[in-house]
């Protein structure tokens, strides 16, 4: 069996970067696929590397780009698996934990302060996180990864299913406010969990990683 | 994917019958697989087979191993213990299918 020089698939790499494939998780797998497909066609029809790669682009081109490239390629799992997630042992623990601890610290404070300020610093936490999630991956690993990314979008249903409740100057039932800011507080650090589960995953396998 | 509403349906349970029987494949190997088993008819697009590996692996019914193979890197996928148990059940499902809808199709073999 023919197989590609590491310039080849150096080639394929990059045709596939060009062509907006943005993740590299994504990108290993499919320069695999189209490396087994083309060292196929080299064996089969015994034609050179660019003319078994061409052929098989030629098929299969539309097809990859329209699935996988940039913004083309959306997908609806994360939101199930961060469902999944909070159904795990040690994120119900968590959340008994958290829940019964926030109940006592209620009776104790201010929640009219606690609500005009909550939202300042939740906010600044977003944007911190943003931060150093776009610096780390983008400045120092140089990597994307298809899952860590897709997982921002749990964190933007949580956004949008509990700020409409959160408002102060929209809603007048502090009480209402307060719970519903403590369900933000309690969802983001879930998800916060949920974020570095996923990181671990790559972490854990080198050959992705590094 | 050949008559596509047909057989969309039923992908996931196909990718984890051959994982069931092979253990590990990867991507490639599985397009490759269905199209000897099919002679041909039945041809899994990239387009149609990854989202559903990842997908799989979302819900914990596969698990992955990347190794360096031919100077590359080649993701193999496996069933988890979890996706042991629901190849049996999915793999159920479609055998009752495919007899009820013989019953329907051609009524006089149930006979």
């Amino acid at each position: 069996m023919k197989t590609l020089t590491t310039q080849n698939l150096k080639f394929i790499d990059n045709y596939l970067k060009k062509s907006e494939i943005i993740y590299d998780d994504i990108r290993m797998e499919l320069t695999d696929h189209i490396a087994s497909a083309v060292e196929e066609k080299m064996q089969t029809e015994n034609i050179d590397f660019y003319d078994a790669f061409k052929s098989f682009m030629i098929l299969n081109k539309k097809e990859l780009l329209k699935k996988f490239s940039g913004s083309g390629f959306k997908s609806f799992e994360p939101i199930k698996s961060f469902g999944l997630f909070l159904l795990k042992p040690h994120v119900i623990l968590f959340a008994a934990f958290f829940f019964f601890g926030i109940f006592f610290f209620q009776l104790q404070i201010d929640k009219s302060y606690f609500v005009k300020e909550f939202h300042h610093y939740w906010l600044l936490c977003l944007f911190m996180f943003g931060i150093f999630h776009f610096s780390y991956f983008n400045f120092i690993k140089k990597k994307r990864f298809f899952a860590v990314e897709q997982s921002f979008f749990v964190l933007s249903i949580i956004y949008y299913v509990f700020i409409p409740f959160s408002n102060p100057t929209h809603v007048e039932d502090y009480n209402l406010i307060f719970w519903t800011d403590i369900s933000i507080l309690f969802f983001s650090i879930a998800f916060l969990l949920f974020y570095v589960n996923r990181i671990k995953k790559y972490y854990n396998n080198k050959h992705i990683w590094n | 994917m050949k008559n596509s509403s047909l057989y969309k349906g039923s992908l996931n349970t196909i990718i984890m019958k051959l994982l069931e029987e092979k253990g590990r494949m990867y991507g490639y190997e599985i397009t490759q697989k269905v199209k000897a088993i099919t002679l041909g008819e039945l041809n899994i697009t990239e387009g149609a087979l990854y989202p559903a590996l990842h997908k799989l692996e979302a819900e914990g019914l596969l698990e992955v191993e990347v190794e360096k193979v031919d100077n590359r890197l080649r993701k193999y996928y496996k069933l988890t213990e979890k996706g042991n148990k629901e190849t049996v059940n999915r793999l159920a499902e479609l055998e009752e299918f495919i007899k009820n809808m013989q019953n329907i199709v051609n009524p006089k073999l149930s006979y």
